[in-house]
């Protein structure tokens, strides 16, 4: 198969990819706190006639996380340097942009020149000066497989037996601690100017905090789905450079983060579906990445040029 | 589909509601809160001219559809009869118009009929990628709280809802259904996954052969509301009279 033209405008088939995610560590998407404790985000939905209030994990933070990984693979594969970019630039790839002036014209041709160029950040939509220009991705919010949601899950994840068990069971809280350094022998490197200091040194004593959050139990079953609606070619490369990065294959099987504190472990889920057969019609992840790359080293400066061009 | 399919030329249709059209009965059976949804009537021609686009990127390619301009606003063939009605004050605009000029024209279906199970709030975040910043740009600072850039925790109103139902006289209901099918959501936001229609449904029901007029539609010295997708254009605003509660409720 020859290599895609990832620059072409023309729509290519709606793309569906449903994925089954396995909490795999606890999950933390956050929604306030209650003293020290973090709570879990929940969404109100109706079950048999009652309210009821699901954990879940926001879309919005998917999308978040997939175009992260597209704005980091777009610095790489570029090499920018650092303090490279201007921040207009870094909100743009990272956190999809911002209007920042009025107008009432939108720039189509500007619109035409970011879908042939810059694919990730089309496919995922943006604001840019007096535009918002919508993508083409529609990312689901990750639901729990649970009682209460089987009115809306997917057909074959109802035979799953957590379809058959109530939200709470998987809900769960766990902590962590910080631990304070002063009373300890550290305590040596800690500067008195003078005796009375000392005296007064009772704010110095060791502060260990305990801090807890509400959790997503490991081992629970969540579901998703990415959606590509009329895409480019462009998009679909896109969307599988997206899924390669954020959902890297760890073994034989993909790994996502979902949620917050992913640095202190929280958060990963191996992914099941079928990923790489949503991309075989097109060629596969590996080709399509491949093709994706090499259109954005071929047009670095283009590229680089377009997102200062694009920001104003 | 040929590109001709895709779109109606202005000032080219007539009423078709009295020919031979299959009363029929949508429904959307929510899997997501919708945002907005009650501060819009949301006709079914709405939602429908979603699909509409998408077929019009499939046979013409992104970046191809006219620029919406005041007076120019394209209108995608959707699988519905249209109605006609005397234009309500000589000021409309002219892309409103019917093939006679005297009468402005809508799509064939209803509002949407919907029993609220409750209110709740949405939030989408955007926090500011100050981590990125501070590696990959010269600048000093970063304001979290002002300008365009800035953090941000907005709340949506949203209405939970099991099932959205329309009514419509559509000459192929299959065609209808597969257009139907490639709207993933209602209200504001469905790209982060808000308002997902869980599943479309259309069934025959001779009562949207009455039912469907439940409506937006022109009056003298009403109020002013769009009478055809898409609603906020203002080629479509004109008097209207208000919509109130569905008849049979």
């Amino acid at each position: 198969m020859t290599a895609p033209d990832l620059t072409s405008l023309a729509a290519v088939s709606d793309l569906r990819l449903p994925l089954a995610l396995l909490a795999l560590d606890p999950i933390s998407h956050g929604a306030g706190n209650a003293g020290n404790t973090q709570l879990l985000r929940t969404q109100a939905h109706i079950w048999q006639g009652r309210r009821v209030e699901l954990p879940y994990v926001s879309g919005n933070s998917i999308r978040h996380r997939l175009r992260d990984a597209l704005a980091w693979h777009l610095v790489r594969t570029l090499d920018v340097p650092e303090l490279g970019l201007a921040r207009r630039v870094v909100d743009l790839l990272w956190s999809g942009g911002a209007l920042t002036s009025t107008g009432n014209k939108a720039d189509l041709n500007m619109i035409r020149r970011v879908a042939q160029t810059l694919l990730g950040t089309s496919t995922l939509g943006y604001s840019a000066q007096s535009d918002i220009v919508a993508g083409t991705l529609y990312v689901d919010n990750a639901h729990l497989v649970c009682q209460e949601n089987s009115n809306r899950m997917p057909p074959p994840l109802l035979s799953h037996p957590h379809a058959q068990l109530p939200a709470a069971v998987f809900r769960g809280k766990t902590f962590s601690a910080r631990h304070d350094v002063s009373g300890s022998p550290v305590s040596r490197y800690i500067r008195v100017d003078s005796p009375e200091d000392l005296l007064n040194a009772g704010s110095d004593r060791p502060q260990q905090m305990i801090y807890d959050m509400q959790v997503v139990k490991p081992g629970s079953v969540l579901y998703t789905a990415f959606t590509l609606q009329a895409p480019t070619i462009g998009h679909v490369a896109a969307l599988a450079v997206a899924v390669d990065e954020a959902a890297p294959l760890a073994g034989d099987q993909r790994e996502i983060f979902l949620g917050g504190k992913r640095s202190v472990g929280f958060g990963r889920c191996a992914v099941y579906g079928r990923i790489d057969d949503a991309f075989t019609p097109h060629g596969g992840i590996q080709a399509l990445r491949e093709a994706y790359e090499q259109h954005m080293r071929e047009r670095k400066t283009e590229i680089l040029d377009l997102l200062g061009e694009l920001v104003g | 589909m040929t590109p001709v399919d895709v779109t109606i030329p202005p000032g080219t249709v007539a009423d078709t509601t009295i020919q031979p059209m299959v009363p029929v009965r949508v429904e959307a059976r929510m899997a997501e809160p919708v945002i907005g949804l009650d501060t819009n009537p949301l006709h079914l021609d709405g939602p429908l001219s979603q699909a509409g686009w998408a077929e019009y990127l499939d046979v013409h390619g992104h970046g191809s559809l006219p620029p919406m301009t005041p007076d120019s606003c394209a209108d995608f063939n959707l699988p519905l009869a249209t109605w006609t009605a005397p234009a309500p004050s000589d000021g409309v605009h002219d892309l409103a118009r019917a093939a006679d000029r005297t009468l402005v024209w809508g799509w064939a279906c209803s509002a949407a009929d919907y029993q609220p199970a409750g209110a709740t709030i949405t939030q989408v975040r955007r926090r500011p990628a100050t981590d990125v910043m501070a590696r990959y740009t010269p600048d000093k600072t970063h304001h979290l709280s002002a300008g365009p850039l800035k953090a941000r925790d907005v709340p949506q109103p949203a209405v939970l809802v099991e099932t959205i139902t329309w009514w419509a006289l559509t000459p192929d209901p299959d065609r209808l259904h597969r257009m139907l099918n490639r709207v993933p959501g209602l209200g504001r936001l469905p790209r982060h996954g808000n308002g997902r229609v869980h599943q479309w449904t259309v069934n025959v029901d001779e009562r949207a052969a009455q039912r469907w007029r439940w409506r937006t539609w022109p009056q003298p010295g009403g109020l002013p509301a769009g009478i055809r997708a898409p609603y906020h254009h203002p080629s479509r605003r004109m008097p209207c009279a208000p919509l109130g509660d569905p008849p049979w409720r």
